[in-house]
């Protein structure tokens, strides 16, 4: 009964959640630059940086890619079509009402934004309604929330080691989940092309 | 230096304009407060500077989308920094 009504909504992907660390930026890059302006789904990433940075990575991403990227701001309504990255220094959580809110709680997996705290709390939004990847990085933040993802009936994956700068943290969840995707980083992209065009 | 200052106790949610201060500095606390709650203090922190004095916010805070933005000037945007507008036309 559960797998019935999983294959009559996943046509319906509403967000996709982001998670990268060392390496990330060429990563998302080669991701984002896939996806065209009128995606319909919303994009929330989170990438570990220094917490004082400022906002060459929204920016740079803006700059090369067609879709929209902006940093996520407090209260802020998550829309379709639109690349939102995670605040240095903060927490993201997402509310039941589909805005943003932040928290400068503890580091969790010693990183903040975490991508464990996004995940859940995205999972918990939007369900099976939810795509969560988990890209190069060099811990193993994201795996929890990756296993949240899937419980929740989200799709998961993971980019293929061999193709990460650092292969621990796509290691890390796919030791912890059985990702429904391990993917080479080039057709990551095109893939969710082709989630959003089922749907 | 501590003889110079008075320190007390303040409760943002329950209690009225505490003074004509020349500077309030309130980081990363809005956040945690919803939009309603948010506006009671923006309404709070402009009752109680005096004109011309700052307000000083957290990176991911704003004052742009409360009922109060009209009553500041931003002085510094990334830094957060608005001035209490002196009422002079």
């Amino acid at each position: 009964m559960i797998r019935n009504l999983q294959s009559v909504t996943c046509n319906t992907y509403k967000a996709i959640v982001i998670g990268a660390s060392t390496g990330g930026m060429s990563a998302l890059k080669t991701i984002l630059s896939a996806l065209p302006s009128n995606f319909t789904l919303s994009v929330i990433i989170v990438m570990h940086r220094h917490k004082d940075t400022d906002g060459y990575l929204e920016q740079s991403l803006d700059n090369e890619c067609k879709i929209r990227v902006k940093q996520a701001d407090e209260k802020e309504e998550i829309r379709g079509g639109v690349v939102y990255v995670t605040p240095p220094n903060y927490h993201l959580l997402i509310e039941d009402n589909g805005t943003f809110s932040m928290s400068v709680e503890g580091v969790v997996n010693y990183a903040r934004p975490s991508v464990d705290v996004v995940f859940e709390s995205a999972a918990d939004v939007y369900g099976q309604r939810l795509i969560g990847i988990i890209l190069t990085g060099a811990n193993n933040d994201g795996s929890q929330g990756l296993k949240k993802i899937k419980e929740a009936g989200g799709l998961t994956i993971v980019q293929s080691p061999e193709t990460s700068e650092v292969a621990e943290m796509p290691e890390a969840a796919i030791a912890a989940v059985k990702p429904d995707y391990v993917l080479p980083l080039e057709n990551i992209g095109p893939f969710l092309r082709k989630l959003e065009s089922e749907g | 230096m501590k003889k110079n200052i008075v320190f007390s106790n303040h409760n943002l949610v329950t209690d009225g304009e505490f003074g004509e201060m020349d500077m309030i500095i309130c980081r990363n606390v809005f956040i945690y407060f919803n939009r309603d709650l948010q506006d009671r203090v923006f309404r709070l922190f402009s009752e109680s500077l005096r004109p011309g004095g700052f307000l000083c916010l957290g990176t991911k805070e704003t004052i742009r989308f409360s009922s109060f933005s009209d009553d500041f000037e931003n002085v510094a945007d990334h830094e957060k920094i608005y001035k209490k507008n002196t009422g002079e036309l």
